[in-house]
């Protein structure tokens, strides 16, 4: 019996195989995103390392063939595969690992970028306050803020695009629903792209 | 304006018994301290009672706007409770269950949060730092502790349950 998670694995196998090219020679296989969700909470004041924050493999900043009818410039973010796309044109992509909503709190949707943020302020959500009673219900923005660096936030809606201080988690389904980078990713990304940017958020990738 | 007036008088009375050693103390109805472990604090738990607004920062330039923060914050207070030894019902870091911790007194007229079988400035404990009639301000004595939570600011959150007491 092939289960959805199933499906979504061999589906981001097969998109692999389709999308990656000679720009990424070395990617021309990326693995299956991990069968068991991390059960990770949000861990404030933690500042991960430079080591800790250079990503490997599939998970690193890279060039990559995508094809796309989107404009350059449009941000694709495949949920299943655990990858952001920031279209190039010539079917090119920057390609950013990223960490996605932990299950039932995936989504997909267009959206616009409505603002950008530096070093965000951090604000546990209710249902964290209720097991974490002694967290701060605020947080001020800085190194170990569990929104790291950057945020873009989509829309109207409460999920936006973030930095993160646990490097450990991407590609992995962690979040409420957001979608987050390792600092140094999500600087770049923000430096890139402005406020109106177009995101599609997919489950899976369409061939 | 009367009622202000009574507010103002109120909170310039309890900034004054912050300043006074003796008057605290008088009203101080902390556990006993335990034998060489602390001295007598020189705040009584009763003003740290009651519900307030909880925000953190770890720059000195986010203090003023974490402020307002706290007080934006007692939609989801942080109660604080009097525990039956008369010490403060709060948690210590990372603890999901609260406990009666004890208010303890230190040099320098120094004074510390925390569980009543630890010395003062014991690694549990969090000093506090800062304080006036509607706000303090608390640090982790664990250096870890303190840099994953920063310096914490509470603001009380009274006028806002008396206004909802009023509306109910």
């Amino acid at each position: 019996m092939i289960r959805p998670r199933h499906l979504v694995s061999l589906g981001a196998l097969a998109v692999a195989l389709v999308f990656t090219d000679a720009v990424s020679p070395a990617q021309t296989i990326v693995p299956a995103p991990a069968e068991v969700d991390m059960n990770v909470e949000d861990q404030p004041g933690i500042v991960p390392s430079p080591d800790q924050e250079q990503l490997n493999g599939p998970w690193e900043k890279q060039v990559v063939f995508y094809r796309t009818s989107e404009p350059p410039g449009t941000i694709i973010i495949v949920t299943a595969e655990r990858f952001l796309y920031l279209v190039q044109g010539n079917n090119r992509a920057i390609r950013y690992g990223i960490g996605v909503g932990r299950e039932g709190f995936q989504w997909s949707g267009l959206q616009k970028i409505s603002r950008k943020q530096e070093w965000p302020d951090w604000r546990p959500p209710p249902e964290m306050i209720d097991r974490q009673p002694y967290l701060p219900r605020f947080m001020a923005g800085g190194p170990g803020n569990p929104l790291g660096a950057r945020a873009l936030y989509l829309g109207q809606t409460a999920y936006r695009i973030h930095g993160t201080n646990q490097p450990e988690t991407i590609g992995h389904a962690v979040s409420s629903g957001c979608f987050r980078l390792v600092n140094n990713d999500v600087i770049d990304l923000y430096d890139r792209v402005p406020v109106g940017t177009r995101v599609i958020i997919k489950q899976a990738a369409s061939l | 304006m009367g009622r202000d007036l009574r507010l103002g008088k109120l909170a310039a009375l309890g900034a004054a018994c912050l300043g006074l050693a003796g008057c605290n103390s008088l009203s101080s109805s902390s556990p006993p301290p335990a034998a060489n472990l602390y001295a007598a604090p020189s705040l009584s738990a009763n003003q740290f009672v009651g519900p307030w607004g909880l925000a953190s920062y770890h720059n000195e330039a986010d203090r003023a706007r974490t402020e307002k923060e706290a007080k934006a914050q007692c939609n989801r207070p942080y109660v604080i409770g009097k525990g039956p030894n008369g010490g403060l019902v709060m948690h210590l870091a990372d603890q999901a269950t609260p406990s009666e911790l004890a208010l303890k007194g230190a040099e320098g007229g120094r004074t510390y949060i925390g569980p009543t079988n630890e010395p003062a400035g014991g690694a549990d404990d969090r000093e506090v730092v800062d304080v006036s009639a509607d706000s303090f301000t608390t640090r982790w004595v664990d250096p870890d502790t303190a840099q994953r939570y920063g310096t914490m600011i509470y603001v009380r959150c009274a006028g806002e349950a008396k206004e909802k007491a009023k509306k109910t």
